[in-house]
């Protein structure tokens, strides 16, 4: 089952987590994740009185007994949870060693890993400023082999259009779910409305930005022309260490606004580098941030 | 500030390509980053927090502008009117002008003026050299460009005023022509501005001349003009014409007294309102009195002029030898004379070196003449240039010189000659009286020799019987035996060069000025050049028994009106002040370009900064 994207080891690591969903949604399938349904799951929820056409099997015959009144047992239904795990995958993100991109593969292998080993319904939705690819709803173990195929085509290009694509998600979607965003959300356009959009339609919003060294601490100075990789707008600067000293307080005020938005609207946000190591992300970093547990 | 070149301001043209090389030449390196929108909000900021940020951005460019600005003005040579010690060679004219000895500052203009010419010598600085004028009606020059500051204190102790008027223009213009053959950066002329009106655009425009300014009042009452003449009245009355003048604006009284030696002639009280004048003519009857002075008793702050000298133009006799068989009509008319001293001799007792005023041949042509002055009556020497070439009968006169001393107020007309010598003319010679067929009566000077040609015979012709004759006789003695002094009748200006007629006989003459000065003079045909004539008062001439004299007077109303003038520099020189220094005009240039320079190491600095990026 491993690939380039997951090794044996760690997959095994995987199948003990699950993902975690702030509130319960309903399913559309029998998974493992309870239900306010009623249902036909092992787990009791209650009684109600027997009504003509009921199961005689599910009938309490130690109550009868006792009450001479037949009342009816009823189960918790288990249901499976949708997860949507929404990629940028426009130019910027091929950025870094590894790139933000091939980490946001990984991200979306193992979560996807994971959400499939807990019979949870995964779909994939890459875009940029346009949408580059759409998969499942896919449910099942064995459909990692479909993932891991998409995510073996995949490549990033193009500018982001971030809020116009995830509204259109958002819109398009039927079945809400755990949305779990992956971008280093460095579109000119804004990211407020397309998450603002997933949290009006119920999604349960994790958003994950992926950075890389080089964008934290450029590592250059001089005199430069900075060209944009998605709109190849280009820009004369001269990088003095005082104006590094200033775009590290600019990035720390971009990040410290996206924290506040998120924390505004509930939604949960991690930040990462590429330099973090991948499984620490998952094992450690997820776990802390709540996603997976 | 001013510029030199302001041409040199065309190169502020280069800013535009200075600007246009900025942005040809900024090859930056291409870096492709993710996105460029954190870059774009840190710039934002970055430069919207100082001007010195967005300055810095482009501080190449601001210092290479800068630099062309700089090295613009450097090439349009700017210069700044500054005070202080240093700067190029200088000139200091002092005025020695009459008007220098007022006494309206203490103790008179001229010692003042001495001071503040003392005080920039000792300004100067140790390589600068100095050159010393004075004025004058002509300028003359005291000491050479020297670096020598004793000498010049030197020249300057040396100077005195004179008792001449001043030609302040001619002394500038004077300046000027040195000012460039010496390098002269700063004329500094120290003067009361008194002296001949002057035009006042040559002052302007004149950067490199600072004027001192010395005086302040005008109380002066002075003689402004005097003169001794002969009456009209009588051939031994004389007459003086004079102007008296108030120059200040104050009422004067004072007493006027004209004497010749001893000899009060005139004494009289005046009184002058404030800046009135007053020409009088007084009779005086001299009894052998030589000469007369005029003066008044005030005081005023300029006492040179209170005084005036004049000869009177009593003429002196004339020896005369005739040398001449009879000359009846001549002896006759010499004994009229009142001035000959008649001696008559017959021509073979003639011989030459005799000590007289004049000899008259009357027919007799002597072998050799030498020098002195002569009359020819059909008479001639060999070693004189006239030519006889033949004979004019009935001559009847054409023209005559109607301009000449000898020959003016005569009418010659109805001469009738019978006989006359047809002669041709010398060169340099002047033909008085004409015929038709040649000149009758002939004037000539040359080898200190002065000759008077008559080419008939007097008994030959009616001219003794016309009343021209004695008048002619006595014009040609006056102009054979002229007066020093006696012509100009004293009228001779403090400074102005005394052109004088002595004995022609005389080699060199001793010239003996008011206050002692003894200069021998040559005698160039029979005249001496007296150029020294620097203080009012009587000169002597003396050669032998010769003895003469001629008067100086200041007689200058421009000189005696103290009141002082100041020429249309002097506003600027009273907004910087009198006593702050000496005025020099620095040039920038050399500053301008050490800035560049430094502008130039300052890019080099940012420029290797930039590329280590440590700015």
């Amino acid at each position: 089952m491993a690939n380039k994207f997951l090794e044996p080891e760690f997959l095994r690591k995987l199948e003990s987590l699950s993902v975690v969903a702030r509130k319960v949604f309903m399913g559309q399938l029998v998974g493992e994740r309870t239900n306010p349904k009623k249902g036909r799951s092992v787990e009791f929820a209650d009684y109600r009185g027997y009504q003509m056409g009921d199961d005689f099997r599910y009938v309490d015959w130690n109550i009868y007994g006792r009450l001479e009144k037949l009342f009816v047992k009823l189960f918790r239904e288990e249901e499976d949870l949708t997860f949507h795990l929404l990629v940028d995958a426009s130019q910027s993100m091929a950025f870094g060693d590894p790139s933000k991109f091939e980490y946001a593969l990984k991200i979306v292998a193992a979560l996807s890993y994971i959400g499939l080993a807990n019979l949870d319904r995964v779909s994939l939705y890459f875009f940029n400023a346009h949408t580059q690819k759409r998969t499942g709803p896919l449910r099942g173990k064995h459909q990692i082999f479909s993932i891991f195929q998409v995510l073996e085509e995949m490549s990033c290009s193009g500018e982001t259009q971030f809020d116009r694509f995830i509204r259109n998600y958002a819109l398009e979607a039927k079945i809400p779910g755990v949305a779990i965003v992956i971008s280093d959300l460095l579109d000119p356009g804004g990211y407020t409305e397309g998450l603002l959009a997933l949290r009006y339609h119920k999604y349960d919003v994790f958003l994950v930005q992926v950075v890389c060294e080089d964008e934290l601490f450029p590592p250059w100075q001089g005199d430069l022309k900075l060209v944009d990789s998605e709109t190849t707008e280009k820009w004369d600067i001269t990088i003095t260490p005082e104006l590094l000293e200033h775009y590290g307080e600019t990035c720390h005020k971009y990040f410290q606004g996206i924290e506040n938005f998120c924390r505004r609207h509930e939604i949960d946000y991690l930040r990462t580098s590429t330099s973090i190591p991948f499984e620490d992300l998952i094992l450690k970093y997820l776990r802390q941030g709540g996603l997976v547990k | 500030m001013t510029f030199l070149n302001p041409l040199g301001l065309v190169a502020l043209l280069l800013v535009p390509i200075v600007i246009l090389f900025h942005f040809l030449r900024l090859k930056r390196q291409e870096k492709i980053v993710s996105s460029t929108i954190l870059w774009e909000r840190a710039l934002r900021d970055y430069y919207a927090n100082t001007w010195w940020k967005k300055i810095r951005k482009n501080i190449l460019l601001w210092l290479q502008i800068l630099t062309v600005v700089l090295l613009a003005l450097a090439l349009s040579r700017p210069c700044f009117p500054w005070m202080g010690k240093e700067g190029g060679n200088v000139m200091i004219v002092l005025d020695t002008s009459a008007s220098m000895l007022a006494r309206d500052v203490s103790p008179n203009r001229w010692t003042v003026a001495r001071r503040e010419a003392e005080k920039i010598v000792d300004k100067l600085g140790r390589n600068q050299q100095v050159m010393l004028l004075e004025t004058g009606l002509s300028p003359r020059i005291v000491v050479a460009l020297t670096g020598k500051k004793e000498e010049v204190l030197k020249g300057i102790a040396s100077l005195s005023p004179r008792e001449v008027p001043a030609d302040l223009e001619k002394v500038l213009q004077f300046a000027r022509s040195l000012k460039k053959a010496y390098r002269i950066k700063n004329i500094y002329f120290i003067s009361d501005g008194g002296g001949k009106e002057f035009n006042r655009e040559v002052w302007e425009g004149e950067r490199d001349l600072e004027w001192r300014h010395i005086g302040k009042g005008n109380d002066n009452v002075g003689i402004t003009a005097f003169s001794v003449r002969k009456s009209y009245r009588s051939n031994f009355d004389y007459e003086v014409f004079l102007t008296l003048q108030n120059f200040s604006n104050e009422s004067r009284s004072f007493p006027f007294t004209i004497r010749g030696g001893d000899k009060i002639f005139y004494q009289q009280k005046f009184s002058l309102a404030g800046g009135e004048k007053k020409s009088l003519v007084i009779p005086v009857v001299s009894r052998g009195e030589n000469s007369i002075e005029a003066f008044i008793d005030i005081r005023d702050d300029l006492p040179i002029d209170d005084r005036s000298y004049g000869i009177i133009p009593f003429p002196p006799p004339i020896s005369v030898l005739l040398v001449s068989k009879e000359g009846y009509f001549l002896q006759k008319a010499l004994r009229l004379h009142p001035r000959v001293i008649l001696k008559v001799i017959p021509p073979q007792d003639w011989a030459s070196g005799q000590n007289v005023d004049v000899t008259i041949f009357d027919g007799y042509s002597p072998s050799e003449i030498g020098e002195g002055n002569y009359i020819f009556i059909r008479a001639t020497a060999r070693n004189l240039p006239l030519q006889v070439v033949g004979e004019q009968e009935s001559v009847s006169v054409l023209d005559w010189n109607r301009q000449h001393p000898l020959t003016r107020y005569l009418d010659f007309s109805r001469l009738r000659i019978q006989r006359a010598w047809k002669v041709n003319p010398p060169s340099g010679s002047q033909i008085l009286v004409g015929a038709t067929s040649g000149p009758l009566i002939l004037g000539w000077e040359g080898n200190n020799r002065q000759v008077l040609w008559i080419n008939f015979y007097l008994q030959e012709s009616d001219f003794p019987l016309q009343v021209a004759f004695p008048v002619f006789l006595s014009q040609a003695l006056d102009w054979l035996v002229p007066l020093a002094g006696y012509e100009q009748e004293g009228r001779i200006r403090a400074g102005e060069t005394a052109n004088l007629r002595v004995d022609p006989r005389l080699r060199e003459v001793k010239v003996i000025d008011p206050r002692g000065g003894v200069k021998l003079l040559p005698v160039e045909r029979g005249r001496i050049m007296v150029e020294e004539t620097n203080y009012q008062g009587y000169y002597l001439l003396e050669a032998g028994s010769y003895r003469s004299s001629f008067a100086v007077s200041l007689l200058s109303e421009e000189e005696s009106n103290i009141q002082p003038r100041i020429p249309p520099l002097a506003p600027l020189e009273e907004e910087r002040g009198w006593e702050t220094g000496q005025r020099f005009y620095s040039e920038l240039w050399r500053y301008l370009v050490f800035l560049v320079i430094l502008l130039l190491m300052l890019e080099w600095y940012f420029y290797q900064k930039f590329r280590e990026g440590l700015v």
